[in-house]
């Protein structure tokens, strides 16, 4: 059956599955079968922000006193960033919005990259003030080999699962409840649990080589404007991991399909490999930004080490064996540059989520009043 | 044949804490005793401090958003309510 924009049956959210079930109608949020994604897409909200907000007229003077290979490390990070972005920004609305199938999921992945598309502006915004050029930088996304490389193991999952539901929307009703579409539906399902771990890994690990690159400069008070806009991504991204780490454990968990639960359950080595494979094209990645020399507090070992904490903590997130034997953080500062109250914009330029929460206290009891006289 | 211990690898506590009359969470008592628990946020939607309630009970001061399975809490969002084991690695 093809995908409606507006379903006209009539059913009951709380018997839907995440995905795969019937296609939303009403964007209602009064029902909800999992709250946690309206909370998430809240807290997004209360975390808007735009590059422009942050100055960067002295990471140009910065970027120019650069060290040749510095200036390598910052600009390849930059570019990586932008590749996963610009992925992030469309493909969670292309992959998942034609198979979702709650009105608070829908909404939420709709958020989610709406927040990715702010994150893609503000690497226009740090080129444009950091370069005279920054076309160039931008051209060499698509031909730089070590880029290219990250693109297909990112896109893989993603494309595979897009191809398939497109595949599968355009057979008849007919065809689709015979063996044939049974077979293929669960293979449709497959994809997309695997896709859900490939792109927790982009947001939980792939960004982290460069977030820990953006912070060292700024520790030594280099480029400290780019690391502002780096810390705001790095706070959404939290955000946006946290919503895929909930998806694929109601499913792994068996509260959503129970396919969902048996597919989990047979593609627990295949999810632990993808997170494997991915930290080690993340060491291979800090080698690569470090081959004509590294930086002051990083190195290829040291980020290496940081690539395997960071995975075996999302591994285990997931409910999965860590697979580096969970080494300490070798880097105790990122802690602090990811700490959410710690990322500070003027208040009248932003909103500030902790205004947000029990801003307004309506259950006022007697005993407030108790010392009041007249 | 002597067995080499990794120093760059974690090690799994157990600890038991008890209810303060401040309000300070369980990820700040365990960092007054000189542990370094990971955490990232501090806010309850990351997910670094997640780790194991084996006994005991918590009261979140703050609603976690993170993923949090049946025997885990957010030790950034919570408070002991009555004396709490936990497990984590640090």
């Amino acid at each position: 059956m093809a995908y409606q924009t507006f379903n006209q049956r009539e059913f009951d959210t709380f018997s839907q599955p995440m995905f795969f079930g019937e296609t939303v109608n009403v964007a209602r949020y009064d029902q909800q079968k999992f709250p946690i994604f309206e909370k998430l897409i809240e807290k997004q909200l209360s975390f808007f922000w735009r590059p422009e907000e942050v100055d960067l007229t002295r990471d140009r003077k910065d970027f120019i006193a650069l060290p040749e290979h510095e200036q390598h490390i910052f600009l390849s990070n930059l570019k990586y960033q932008t590749l996963l972005d610009s992925v992030q920004g469309r493909s969670p609305n292309v992959a998942l919005l034609p198979l979702v199938s709650l009105p608070e999921l829908e909404t939420w992945i709709e958020t989610w990259a709406f927040s990715e598309t702010i994150h893609s502006r503000s690497y226009t915004h740090i080129m444009r003030n950091v370069l005279t050029e920054p076309g160039k930088v931008f051209d060499d996304i698509v031909h730089n080999p070590a880029i290219v490389e990250r693109a297909t193991s990112v896109t893989r999952y993603y494309d595979a699962l897009i191809e398939a539901t497109q595949r599968f929307q355009v057979q008849t009703d007919e065809w689709q409840a015979s063996a044939d579409g049974k077979k293929a539906l669960r293979d449709l399902k497959r994809k997309l649990y695997l896709t859900l771990a490939s792109v927790n890994v982009l947001e939980a690990i792939r960004f982290y080589v460069s977030f820990a690159c953006s912070f060292a400069f700024a520790e030594r008070s280099r480029m400290e404007g780019n690391a502002k806009i780096i810390r705001l991504i790095a706070r959404d991204e939290a955000l946006h991991l946290t919503g895929t780490q909930h998806m694929l454990n109601l499913m792994a968990r068996g509260h959503d399909d129970p396919d969902m639960a048996e597919i989990a359950e047979e593609e627990r080595d295949n999810v632990r490999q993808i997170f494997i494979d991915a930290a080690q094209q993340e060491k291979e990645w800090a080698a690569y930004l470090f081959k004509d020399g590294s930086m002051i507090g990083l190195n290829t070992d040291i980020l290496s080490q940081y690539v395997q904490h960071i995975t075996d903590q999302r591994l285990a997130a997931i409910d999965l064996e860590p697979a580096f034997g969970s080494p300490k953080n070798p880097l105790p500062w990122m802690d602090a540059w990811l700490q959410s109250d710690q990322v500070q914009v003027a208040p009248q330029e932003t909103e500030i989520s902790t205004y947000l929460v029990g801003a307004l206290q309506s259950d006022v009891d007697t005993g407030a009043l108790e010392d009041f006289e007249l | 044949m002597t067995r080499e211990v990794n120093p760059n690898a974690s090690q799994t506590h157990r600890i038991t804490l008890f209810p303060s009359p401040d309000p300070v969470t369980v990820l700040q008592q365990l960092e007054k005793r000189g542990f370094k628990v990971p955490y990232q946020c501090r806010e309850g939607y990351c997910g670094a401090c997640r780790m194991v309630l084996m006994k005991g009970s918590v009261d979140y001061i703050q609603e976690p958003l993170a993923w949090c399975g049946d025997s885990e809490i957010l030790a950034c969002s919570c408070v002991v309510a009555v004396d709490a084991t936990v497990t984590f690695k640090a």
